[in-house]
């Protein structure tokens, strides 16, 4: 464990992203073939084909890829799972695209937004100290009409996040997808749940918001290097069943209709799908959520489930890290993920509690973090600061199906599944401890469902399971 | 970066912020939502909502029984798909999403 600062951040006093800087690095360099070229606002970064651009950047040392809307304060990614608002450039053309969810290709060109001058240097970042207490927007300039009006001129060029694109986006087309079940989320209880029903006859729909299925098993610090051959045979187990498996498409939303029907919107690429289905599998984990602390919003602050994504990804994401985290619920957790990055060749500190931790500083991304222990405060010279939070069941979509989420300890859990609905909630979302415990959630939910689906007297149940209305 | 602590990274929504919405008179999460805005922003609350709603409840305010409202899209959607929506919605009468 460190012991005190020794002034360890000079290396790190570059403006510019050409300022040496070892921060995230590879853990083994890619091969040529599989090495292609980004524009990012005109430099040229190397990246691993289809690797997630924002992993692809982080490994580049580019932690800081924006500025936040009203303040001006250096974004970067957290959460490397399309959940945060870190990653955001303007790709190709497109604004304010999640580049955690892009893959690498040759030629992409990548545009910080909403700076004046650079992400790493952004002039407009004065109004971070002009407002040191934050913006009273009930009463601020709404005094006199004139000046209320000159500031909302000032504030629609300071604000916001990207601008539209130059030309216009050709409208998508709909492919309308009618199942017996829709499963969301193909990670070990969704393709347990998905397969426990195609093999008893139904017809099913399996999406998952990343590019691979397997879910935490392919991050999980002890699977090393992304592959894991459990998910491997969950995912072929799928497929043998006749599962329509289909990753990289994320649920928008789920309507209820006027007619008493219920729809997804399943966000693909270049399409949207359209999925009426008579029974909903909401199988999409658990979110990490933020702390709050001085320091807590810089570039190389990131979560603990990114950390591990990172590491899946081949990148060692810090040198120098602090692991935080809620050691009642994740112990073992952050423990396992603090051994793996020192295999990697990590200085690590901790874990320690959430409470421990006083701040960290940096101009624009960690530079070091400072642990209250034992009544003492020490600053660690650090690169990143790692969080595990409790974490809550991601409630959203089960909640847009009628489920209800509640407070429990900090954290929003979804209700248990009420008699006679239509949707069942497994995995970590109906918080399984396990692989184990998810796997048996999602097949005993598989029995369920045919159970509640047979004893509907429904003429078109084999009316085909794709095609137009 | 001034001495700020942020509690909603996308809106920009402060520590202070908060503490000022409780002040004035606002003691659950919904109306300390619409009062400083937090949780509407990029990520719709997925990073901040449970962090708010435990520094509600360490201040004093009410527990909550459920999150703000969690509306579609789950994530950013182009409006070009959702265009794709339109003719057919028409047809049958309105129910766009």
């Amino acid at each position: 464990m460190h012991s005190e600062a020794s002034g360890g951040c000079a290396a790190r006093r570059g403006q510019g992203y050409t300022a040496s800087r070892m921060v995230a690095r590879r853990l083994a360099p890619p091969l040529d073939t599989d090495t292609v070229t980004l524009r990012v606002d005109g430099d040229e970064v190397r990246a691993v084909r289809g690797e997630p651009i924002a992993m692809s950047l982080f490994a580049a040392g580019r932690l800081v890829l924006g500025r936040s809307v009203k303040y001006h304060r250096p974004r970067g990614a957290v959460c490397f799972s399309g959940r945060c608002d870190g990653c955001l450039l303007r790709v190709d053309g497109q604004p304010s695209v999640r580049t955690c969810r892009e893959p690498a290709v040759d030629g992409r060109t990548l545009e910080t937004q909403n700076v004046l001058g650079s992400a790493e240097l952004d002039l407009l970042a004065a109004t971070d100290w002009f407002f040191p207490g934050g913006m009273d927007h009930h009463r601020m300039f709404t005094w006199a009409k004139p000046v209320n009006q000159a500031m909302q001129l000032v504030a629609r060029h300071v604000a916001g996040i990207g601008t539209l694109p130059e030309t216009a986006v050709p409208v998508a087309a709909v492919e309308d997808v009618r199942v017996d079940v829709l499963v969301i989320g193909a990670g070990a209880s969704g393709l347990s749940a998905a397969t426990g029903c195609a093999e008893r006859g139904l017809s099913v729909l399996c999406v998952d918001e990343e590019r691979e299925p397997g879910g935490w098993l392919r991050f999980d610090p002890a699977a090393r290097g992304g592959s894991s051959p459990r998910a491997d045979e969950l995912a072929a187990a799928a497929l043998r069943s006749g599962v329509d498996l289909r990753c990289d498409r994320a649920v928008a939303g789920l309507f209820d209709e006027p007619r008493g029907e219920r729809i997804a919107l399943v966000d693909g690429r270049g399409a949207l799908l359209r999925v009426r289905a008579r029974a909903w599998v909401i199988a999409q984990g658990r979110t990490e959520g933020a702390s709050a602390f001085e320091g807590s919003d810089l570039p190389g602050v990131i979560g603990a489930e990114a950390a591990a994504r990172l590491l899946a990804h081949g990148i060692l994401p810090g040198e120098r890290v602090v692991i935080a985290g809620d050691l009642a619920t994740r112990s073992a957790e952050l423990d396992a993920l603090a051994s793996a990055l020192k295999d990697a060749g990590a200085d690590v500190t901790g874990p320690v509690g959430l409470g421990a931790l006083v701040r960290a500083d940096g101009r624009t991304s960690v530079t070091s973090v400072t642990l209250q222990r034992d009544g003492a405060s020490t600053k660690h010279p650090s690169d990143l600061l790692v969080l595990g939070t409790r974490t809550g069941a991601a409630y959203e979509l089960a909640s847009q199906a009628g489920v209800r989420a509640e407070y429990r300890d900090g954290v929003f859990e979804l209700a248990p599944r009420a008699q006679g609905g239509s949707v069942w909630v497994v995995g970590g979302a109906a918080d399984a401890r396990s692989f184990e415990e998810a796997i048996g959630q999602g097949e005993r939910a598989a029995l369920e469902i045919l159970d509640a689906l047979t004893d509907e007297p429904v003429a078109e149940l084999e009316d085909g399971t794709e095609g137009s209305r | 970066m001034s001495g700020k602590i942020v509690v909603c990274r996308c809106e920009d929504v402060t520590l202070h912020e908060l503490d000022e919405a409780i002040a004035a008179g606002h003691r659950d999460l919904e109306s300390v939502k619409r009062f400083t805005g937090f949780g509407t922003g990029f990520c719709q609350g997925k990073q901040c909502v449970a962090l708010c709603a435990r520094l509600l409840a360490e201040r004093g305010g009410e527990l909550p029984t459920s999150p703000i409202t969690p509306r579609p899209p789950f994530h950013p959607i182009e409006l070009a798909k959702l265009a794709a929506l339109l003719d057919d919605d028409d047809e049958a009468g309105g129910s766009a999403p």
